[in-house]
Order: structure tokens, then sequence, then C-alpha cells
């Protein structure tokens, strides 16, 4: 009897640090490979730099002078409370996307979580303009048709920057453009004139939030190009998730 | 008997991990320690903006880990520098790093920041994770790669920051790919004559 009750402890510790175990493993899958001091990070598969690099001047120079001027109007007319419910309104709308996106992928708790999301904020939150869903820490990832491609095992490609649209990787380059509207079931319930306004005040709110961030890439970095392809690279890769056993490809002998 | 072989049993598998934990706490604590800091001095309305940006370099020249920080964003081209060049290039980079980042204390508007996970990478090397709580907007993701730079000295413990990523970008490996590619460039002479420039 005591034998068993033995066997009955050893086999619940056995479990308690199996279990111990395998969360810390899996907490650390995030930054596995990075930081050895002797190893390269594997760099952004970039073969058109050369072309990219003339968009991205060209974007750069429209940003200049149309684009970021605006934003910094919006910003200053704006105070934090307005920013905050034209930031929710926004993030709602597209939450269907999200929707969408996770149900592409099987994954039926985020697409319940997100689908939650937007219905406690479109009801509960006055149409969107009050982020109330966070409280009940419904908050999933955002995702995209780009996500969706990732979550079945493809890999960033090569970086674009597109014209007016900016910079992007080619897993990633209908989302902007296209997919992130016509995956979104309520962009078709929109009157035509709406949808416009509609995209134009994202465009201008998601500048001014980036503002801080660009201006201290013009400030501090000895090559914007470089920083803004690594930042966006990296940023990407973070709110990607790939299928179970995915490696990257190594981009140090194509 | 059996009862002396069930706990010992149960105090290998129960200690091994405590002792994980032990240092992770210490982790814990400094950041905390060092968020709770930061986060009063910045809110202290008897302190001018121009006093902020001063303290704040003198706490991130004692909390970075520059030399280390210094070595990885040189990357690969770190073996073609001799001991006097990366010693110079040491010292150029900390105050590179000190002046743009202690220039965005003035963006500072109230946020809070939350510890909400430590996770040890190796022997020395811990994840805190935190969210930066801000007024009215999305709150952002920070991470902080926290290295023990008395490990393998056979010093004490010294804790030390040597990575910042905030929503999965981070500050050495954006360096190291923007030093790396004016290296490729124009050599280290470039980057340092560019670095000088920012200061």
């Amino acid at each position: 009897m005591k034998l068993l009750q033995s066997l009955y402890i050893l086999v619940i510790s056995l479990g308690l640090t199996a279990n111990v175990l395998a969360e810390k493993i899996q907490s650390d899958t995030e930054y596995k490979n990075t930081y050895s001091i002797d190893q390269d990070v594997s760099e952004v598969y970039d073969p058109y730099e050369k072309l990219n690099r003339k968009i991205f001047a060209f974007n750069s120079t429209l940003d200049h002078f149309i684009l970021r001027p605006v934003a910094v109007f919006y910003k200053n007319i704006t105070n934090d409370y307005v920013k905050a419910r034209v930031g929710s309104f926004t993030d709602n709308v597209n939450m269907p996307l999200t929707v969408v996106n996770y149900g592409l992928q099987l994954k039926f708790d985020n697409t319940m979580k997100s689908l939650w999301r937007f219905i406690i904020n479109t009801t509960l939150g006055v149409g969107g303009l009050f982020d109330v869903a966070s409280k009940f820490d419904l908050n999933p990832t955002r995702q995209t048709l780009g996500s969706t491609f990732a979550r079945y095992g493809v890999g960033p490609g090569p970086y674009l920057v597109v014209p007016f649209f900016g910079s992007t990787h080619a897993r990633d380059v209908t989302d902007n453009i296209y997919s992130n509207s016509a995956l979104n079931p309520l962009k078709y319930h929109f009157h035509r004139d709406f949808k416009t306004g509609f995209t134009v005040t994202k465009l201008v709110h998601d500048r001014a939030i980036a503002l801080p961030f660009t201006d201290h890439i013009t400030r501090s970095s000895t090559d914007p190009y470089i920083a803004v392809r690594s930042a966006i690279h990296q940023n990407r890769e973070s709110k990607i998730e790939y299928p179970e056993g995915y490696e990257p490809p190594d981009l140090s002998n194509p | 008997m059996n009862k002396i072989i069930s706990a010992l049993l149960m105090a290998i598998f129960f200690v091994v991990p405590a002792f994980a934990v032990k240092t992770d706490s210490q982790v814990e604590q400094y950041v905390d320690t060092l968020v709770e800091k930061v986060s009063t001095m910045l809110s202290d309305p008897a302190i001018s903006e121009e006093q902020k940006v001063k303290k704040s370099r003198q706490l991130m020249a004692e909390n970075l880990d520059l030399e280390w920080m210094a070595k990885y964003s040189l990357g690969r081209h770190r073996k073609e520098l001799d001991m006097p060049q990366l010693k110079d290039f040491t010292k150029i980079y900390s105050s590179y790093v000190i002046k743009t980042y202690s220039d965005l204390v003035r963006n500072y508007k109230g946020q809070k920041a939350v510890i909400k996970k430590v996770s040890n990478l190796d022997d020395a090397e811990y994840i805190v994770k935190t969210e930066v709580i801000q007024n009215g907007q999305p709150s952002i993701k920070v991470d902080y790669l926290v290295r023990d730079v008395g490990a393998g000295k056979g010093k004490k413990v010294a804790l030390k920051i040597s990575d910042v990523i905030t929503e999965g970008v981070s500050i050495i490996n954006s360096q190291q790919a923007e030093f790396n590619s004016m290296i490729s460039n124009g050599g280290i002479d470039a980057l340092i004559t560019e670095l000088k420039k920012k200061i």
C-alpha cells in the first residue's frame, strides 16, 4: 500500500516537473537562437535593395511633404481622449478581418475571442468608440492574410518597398493593398464615401502614433533605410506564428 | 523506508526548480526597482525636463551593459577590429546610445510599466517581459534582456540590461543590421564618423 502511495507521489511530482519544464521551454522559443555574440542574426532577405532604396526615397519624400505634416497637425489639434476614441474605432472596424483570418487558420479559440471582442466593443463600447473588451482580457493579436499564410508555413520572402504603400514582405504584400478590406465582411456594407473617410482617418491616425518612432529614426539612425527594414521585419516576425517545426530558410547561403 | 524514498524524490523534484526560481526573482526585483526608480523620477513635477534627461543618462550609464552591446552590435565585423579600435568604438558607441535614447525621455507622458513574466534563456541570461500601459492607447510590449555580468568570472551576481525589445524590435539587433551595412560600404571609420555626427 505504501509502495503504491510513494509511486503515486512520484508520478505526480514527475508530472509537475515536466509541466514546469514544458512551460519554461515554451516561453523561451521566442528568443531562441538570438543573442549569440559570435553569430549574426539572420539578416533580412532583400534581393531588390537597389530598387527598394529608390522607392523608399520616393515614399519618404511623399511622407515628408504630405502625410507627416497632416499627422502632426492631427496630433496637435486632438487630445488624448479623441485619439483614444479614433484608435478604438478604427481597430474595431478592422476586427472582423482578424476573426476571418483566425477562422481560416482553424484556430477556434482565437476566432471566438476576436469575435467576442468585436461584439462587446460594438455594443457595450458604443460602436467601437470604447475598448471595453480589453478589460476582459480579450485582446488577440491582429491577423491579416499574411499571418494566415505564415500559419501554413509560408516564410516572409523578399523584402519589398511598394510605392505609396510602404515597406512589407512578399508574403504580406496583398495585406494593405487588397486583402485587408476584401477579407473584412464589414467593408462590403459601407458607403463609398464612408470607406474613403475611414481609410484616410486610419492612415493619419496610424501615422501620428508612429511619429515618435520615425522621428527617433531620422534623428539617430546612420541609415534610415536599413533601420526601417530591420524594424519592420522584427516587428512583423514577432507577431507571426509559424506551424510547429518551421525553420526559417538559411539566407547566408542562398 | 518508502516514506524516506518518497520524501527524497519529492525533495529532488521540487528543489531543483526552486533554485532556478531564486535567480528569476532576483532578476525580477532588479528590473522592478529600476522601473520604479525611473517612473518616480519621470513623473516628479519638481524636476525639469533637462534635469530628467541628465538623470536618465546617468541611470543608463550605470545599468546598460554597454561594453557587451558594442561588441554585439558589430556582429561579424568585430573580429576585423584590433583592441585599441574596439576600445575606441565602445567609447563612441556608449555616448551614441546614451545620447539618442535619453532624448526619448521627452516623450514621457505618464506611462506605467508592469512586469508580466521572467524567463531564463541561458545560465546567465534572462528575459523580463513587461507591458507599458499608456493612457487611452493600446499597451506596448517591452522586453528586457538582463544578463548576469559577474557570471563565469567567479564574481557576485551583477545584473545589467543588455537589450530592450519593443514590440519585437530589438535595439542591438537593429544596430547590428545598420552598422553591418555601414561597415560593408565604408569600413569602420565611416561608421565612427557617422556615429560622432549623432552624438
